[in-house]
């Protein structure tokens, strides 16, 4: 299935507010100003699955996964690569991220705080979509992983990751910048009735 | 009597037609431009009596948008319409001259009543 | 099923759980308060149930908590809060006054007559504090390394300013020096034979010569533990220390292969040393054989010669200072250069077969020498 520019734009706008709330909430804790840039949205369906690390490449990523159904059923993932994980550790702990395994307990701490990074974004893009479109859905809890995307999204059963939406967001916080993407990642019909939503908010 | 227009400036051309959807309801006629500089060309050609704009814009966004009409001293009272709720944004926007500042998603009642405050103040 | 139909028969269960949990609902009211999150608040289920949360919990009204925990009441997903991003949650104090480190999740159910959101709050203060305790640690020790980085500066330094100066003294000693025998010698040749002046100059003149031998011997061993100690092939040290020693027409039997030590660079002197006192005072040398024997603790090269050999009454006190002929400080300084990175050497050969001398070196300081 492809979207058109419309329904990119509409995507990407929903992902825009989320981040935006995201992004408030961060400055809150942070005690930051956060500058905020346009996300990136694109589509990868069908038979493009199987260069997902040509398009979003093979290193490890902070993940927080989040799964959702109701009039949508799918799974969304923040995810962070190793290097804006790394910043962001360094900026809220002040601790030298441990890639070693040898440190156990900074690494428990590390990974905890990460996942409230991530559960700030992915709830905030959620509640963007959920909210805009009046749609209800239930979710799992969400969980912390560290691993490259193909792994990622073979954890989600094979007729739900037939459509992957990639948003690439970027925030500058104290000066760094956090790169971090956010993963929609639905079947068909699922995909279908996200577009029907969006375009009921139009007419 | 003369429709009230708004000028709609948003990148997003979904975030437009829900403003817009909103704001006809309510009688109000509605012009639309996707980043700051198309924006301040319909100011001349259409002489709206609202704006409403976004911040984050491809091209001129939202803070220089309200620099060049702070500059030209255009007095059209505008709207922020943004998705970055940060507290350090809404006073820059206000110092920049924005009559309100609100975020997004906002709701149609509350966007009404903003631009009705700003009319009837008469600024 | 309503709120209370939920809440009803989950509150034995809820108490039983090591977390602590409370129920919500949408005007952020307090509908359920479990055992541990009583015991670790210091306030009891009767005085909870029924007040507001973020009246009873002032905080909770701050954007970072407002928004999350309406956002989630708004039909949002479940929002984490975080030991290292948070203050607690609901404050526990612990009884030594510092606050339980929190892991909170804030999650919603839905309910036919409201939503509500359920609040579940682990104490991970051990983990925590497990934490500050290895920060602490790390700490101290890029503390203790920057001190460390500072006295050997210092003793850099120090030792710099000792070389120079004792470059200079030795520079004057040997100038006088030089001008004591020129004269001494003139002197010798002036006086007539067989007279007790002549007998009392030339004790002058061995002895001067003997002084001006000690400070040339140590300006060669000025540099002893200056630069740091790095892996050195046996065979090629000894063969070059071989060729400095003007051996004449001693011969050099070195077993094939060896292995490299890791030693003070100052190495090569502690062979020269050995073959220069096998040549001069070996006692009819004409061969010097090395020969390497690797143990379980310790590898051991042999320097051996087939000379006089090493009277017994000598052999205890051959590596002490002032002892031997020359100068006395050749064995005495190439023991402190082998000792500096852990290895020793001893003397046991016999006398009349040949002096043997053995330098021990620990496994962890061999290594093959394959390597580059």
């Amino acid at each position: 299935m492809d979207l058109n520019t419309e329904e990119l734009d509409a995507l990407r706008e929903l992902v825009n507010i989320g981040v935006g709330k995201a992004a408030g909430i961060l400055s809150e804790m942070t005690g930051s100003t956060i500058e905020l840039q346009i996300p990136v949205i694109h589509l990868i369906s069908g038979d493009q699955y199987q260069e997902i690390e040509a398009v979003l490449g093979g290193e490890h990523y902070s993940a927080v996964r989040l799964g959702f159904e109701g009039a949508f059923t799918g799974t969304a993932f923040s995810i962070f690569p190793a290097k804006s994980a790394d910043i962001l550790i360094a900026a809220i702990t002040g601790d030298e991220p441990d890639h070693s395994g040898s440190l156990a307990h900074f690494h428990s701490i590390h990974a905890e705080t990460l996942m409230e990074v991530g559960n700030i974004l992915i709830n905030g893009v959620m509640g963007s979509i959920t909210n805009i479109l009046g749609t209800r859905l239930i979710y799992t809890l969400p969980s912390y992983s560290e691993e490259p995307v193909a792994k990622l999204i073979e954890e989600a059963s094979s007729d739900q990751r037939e459509n992957i939406i990639v948003a690439q967001t970027r925030m500058f916080i104290q000066n760094l910048n956090i790169e971090g993407k956010i993963l929609l990642i639905m079947g068909g019909k699922s995909l279908d009735i996200l577009v029907r939503k969006i375009q009921e908010t139009q007419d | 009597m003369k429709m009230t227009t708004v000028l709609i400036i948003d990148d997003s051309s979904f975030q437009r037609t829900i403003i817009r959807k909103t704001l006809t309801n309510e009688g109000y006629t509605c012009i639309d431009a996707d980043n700051g500089r198309v924006g301040l060309d319909l100011i001349e050609e259409e002489q709206p009596d609202i704006i409403i704009v976004d911040l984050l814009m491809p091209g001129m966004d939202g803070i220089e948008f309200l620099t060049a009409i702070r500059e030209k001293e255009i007095a059209i009272p505008v709207i922020v319409l943004t998705s970055d709720i940060q507290d350090a944004t809404r006073e820059k926007c206000i110092q920049l001259g924005a009559s309100s500042f609100l975020n997004k998603p906002t709701r149609a009642d509350e966007l009404i009543h903003a631009i009705q405050q700003l009319l009837s103040s008469g600024e | 099923m309503s709120v209370a139909e939920f809440i009803r028969p989950i509150i034995q269960f809820a108490d039983l759980l090591p977390v602590g949990v409370c129920i919500i609902d949408e005007k952020k009211k307090v509908r359920l308060w479990n055992r541990m999150i009583a015991r670790w608040s210091g306030r009891s289920a009767e005085e909870m149930n029924g007040q507001h949360l973020d009246l009873i919990y002032p905080h909770l009204n701050a954007p970072a908590y407002r928004r999350r925990i309406e956002q989630v009441l708004d039909g949002g997903p479940p929002t984490i809060f975080s030991s290292q991003l948070n203050a607690p949650f609901i404050p526990c104090p612990l009884p030594d006054g510092r606050m339980r480190l929190q892991h909170t999740s804030v999650i919603r159910q839905d309910r036919a007559d409201g939503i509500i959101a359920i609040i579940i709050i682990e104490d991970i203060t051990e983990l925590g504090h497990g934490i500050e305790r290895a920060r602490s640690m790390c700490d101290q020790a890029l503390e203790e390394v920057e001190e460390r980085k500072k006295v050997e500066k210092a003793l850099l330094f120090t030792n710099r300013k000792l070389q120079l100066l004792s470059g200079i003294t030795r520079h004057d000693i040997l100038n006088e020096v030089t001008v004591l025998l020129g004269n001494a010698t003139f002197l010798d040749e002036m006086l007539p034979d067989e007279t007790l002046e002549r007998k009392y100059i030339n004790t002058i003149i061995r002895s001067t010569k003997r002084i001006q031998n000690q400070i040339s011997f140590t300006s060669d061993y000025e540099g002893l533990g200056g630069e740091e100690p790095g892996w050195f092939d046996i065979r090629d040290v000894a063969q070059k220390a071989f060729s400095m020693a003007r051996p004449g027409n001693t011969t050099l039997d070195i077993q094939e292969g060896c292995f490299q030590v890791f030693a003070d660079p100052m190495l090569e002197k502690v062979f020269f040393n050995l073959f220069e006192n096998a040549v001069r005072h070996g006692g009819g040398v004409t061969t010097i054989t090395i020969r390497y024997d690797t143990g379980p603790d310790e590898s051991v090269i042999s320097v051996a010669d087939d000379g006089a050999g090493i009277p017994a009454n000598f052999r205890e006190r051959l590596f002490e200072k002032g002892v031997g002929r020359n100068t006395g400080l050749g064995l005495f300084l190439s023991k402190e250069i082998l000792e500096i990175t852990g290895i020793s050497i001893e003397e046991a050969g016999q006398e009349g077969k040949g002096a043997l001398f053995q330098i021990r070196v620990p496994n962890d300081k061999v290594r093959s020498n394959k390597y580059p």
